[in-house]
């Protein structure tokens, strides 16, 4: 600067000021831009995290629901029924004589003991009183041999680990998304063999369900609105704080991986 | 190579004009679709066409009074439209308190230090450091609460951006050169370094009505505060 003449240095400063400001012009949007972009980024975390706070909520109390249901279901018209039913029995020997009441009150038996078991069966289905009382292997166990005599279809259970309990959140969670990936398989699939396994690890639980039915295209199935399903499981998983995959492609049948940390959400 | 570049500057005047009233035209055009804050940037614009005119036709012997009117009017309006255009960025009471004492400023100047025939350094050196100081006052403000999803659409952001570079470099050019001028105005250089320094200053002014050309285009929605009108 000292050998320039002062034109030339009025000159040289006046650009570097120049080019100073507008430097700090081009690094402020480039700072603000950055900037921006992290708030939206945070907002949509805080919106993802919102939505599962919605859900999680809007799922429990469904399960709620489901369990007064269930309950009143069992205790109050099961009960009912039951006494209905014993007091038709009793009319029924009364009527022993009578033969153009016998035949009614016999068939009023029949259709009694199919309402009951009816009930018991809705009951269970909304409520598995197995999963409360013994946990998901236990639970499991019963949707298969269920599954099995019901349909025709071969399914499997394997339970590789001893099994311990989750919390009920946890337990019931899976127990929805099994009996949503079983009822799609059997739906669906057209499979032949559907296999559960359940690994339990310390501190962690994994559940694995494939089937070997036609399969589907995954990615266009997910996009669809019809892929409801799918979005119901990935909420269930979602809810309970565990992770999935799953993979599927046309004529090789399906595969949903799940695991979930205890006490997780 | 210097001496070469300044003398394309030599058509500097020319090209200022030019720009100036592409401004001119672009807020003349557009005023009513214009926020607020925009017609007071139109505004500012029409006072320094106004100005122009005014030493260019050569009516006064002196020009003197009307950088001083200028410069008044140009700070009022520029830390108005920082008011309007900004919402909750600059309170009401600072709005206030900043006009009323660069008026007493500009005034007492006049009476007291600057006579109304002489350049008025004191005044535009205070004006420039407070825009300066309002213009990145504005930039951090934005940086705070960034509201604005698209920078480069948006009135404000290049109003700020003329404000900053022009009054920033204007300062600098005179602090810089100043001492440079006091120091060899009796040499053969003293005259030639101020014929450098208004072609720079030119320049700056080309970009800030180029600048002020693109905030008046913008699309501005910002609601200004309601008792603004009233607010003075």
């Amino acid at each position: 600067m000292q050998g320039l003449d002062p034109i030339a240095q009025i000159f040289l400063v006046s650009t570097l000021i120049m080019v100073s400001l507008v430097g700090f012009i081009i690094f402020f949007v480039v700072v603000y831009q950055r900037r921006l972009l992290q708030q939206q980024r945070k907002m949509r975390e805080q919106e993802a995290a919102h939505q599962r706070e919605l859900l999680s909520a809007s799922i429990q109390t469904q399960e709620k629901e489901r369990q007064r249901i269930a309950r009143d279901l069992h205790d109050e018209i099961g009960a009912m029924l039951s006494t209905v039913k014993m007091k038709v029995s009793q009319a029924k020997r009364r009527a022993k004589g009578d033969e153009s009441l016998s035949p009614v009150l016999v068939e009023t038996t029949d259709l009694l003991t199919d309402s009951i078991k009816n009930v018991r069966r809705i009951s269970h289905a909304l409520l598995p009183p197995v999963l409360d009382k013994f946990g998901l292997h236990a639970a499991l166990k019963d949707l298969v041999e269920k599954a099995t005599t019901e349909e025709g279809t071969r399914v499997r259970l394997q339970i590789d680990g001893e099994p311990v309990r989750f919390p009920q959140h946890q337990e019931l969670g899976l127990f929805r998304v099994s009996q949503e990936v079983l009822n799609n398989a059997l739906k669906h699939a057209q499979a032949k063999l559907i296999e559960f396994r359940l690994t339990f690890r310390p501190e962690q639980l994994s559940l694995e369900i494939r089937d070997d039915g036609v399969g589907f295209d995954w990615e266009k199935k997910q996009a669809e609105s019809s892929g409801l399903g799918l979005k119901n499981i990935e909420s269930r998983v979602l809810t309970i704080g565990g992770k999935w995959q799953a993979e599927s492609k046309v004529g090789k049948g399906t595969r949903v991986q799940i695991r979930v940390e205890m006490g997780e959400k | 190579m210097i001496a070469s570049f300044l003398e394309w500057f030599g058509l500097g005047e020319t090209y200022l004009h030019i720009f100036m009233a592409i401004a001119l035209l672009v807020g003349s055009i557009r005023f009513r679709q214009l926020s607020p804050a925009q017609r007071l940037l139109s505004l500012l614009v029409m006072l320094s066409v106004l100005s122009e005119v005014l030493v260019s036709t050569k009516i006064f012997t002196n020009n003197m009074p009307i950088f001083h009117l200028y410069t008044v009017g140009e700070f009022c309006l520029i830390v108005s439209i920082f008011y309007v255009g900004r919402k909750d960025f600059l309170p009401k009471t600072i709005f206030r308190i900043l006009i009323a004492s660069f008026l007493l400023v500009a005034f007492g100047n006049v009476l007291l230090y600057q006579s109304i025939w002489e350049m008025n350094s004191l005044s535009s050196s205070i004006e420039g450091i407070v825009l300066v100081g309002l213009a990145l006052w504005y930039f951090y403000d934005l940086l705070e609460r960034l509201d604005m999803p698209n920078l480069g659409k948006s009135f404000m952001f290049w109003f700020a951006t003329g404000v900053l570079l022009f009054f920033v470099s204007n300062l600098l050019f005179f602090v810089f050169s100043s001492s440079i001028v006091a120091s060899q105005w009796q040499t053969e250089n003293g005259q030639e370094i101020v014929l450098v320094i208004w072609p720079m200053f030119t320049f700056m002014n080309i970009l800030l009505y180029l600048i002020f050309s693109i905030a008046l285009i913008c699309k501005d929605s910002i609601p200004s505060p309601k008792s603004f009108w009233s607010a003075p």
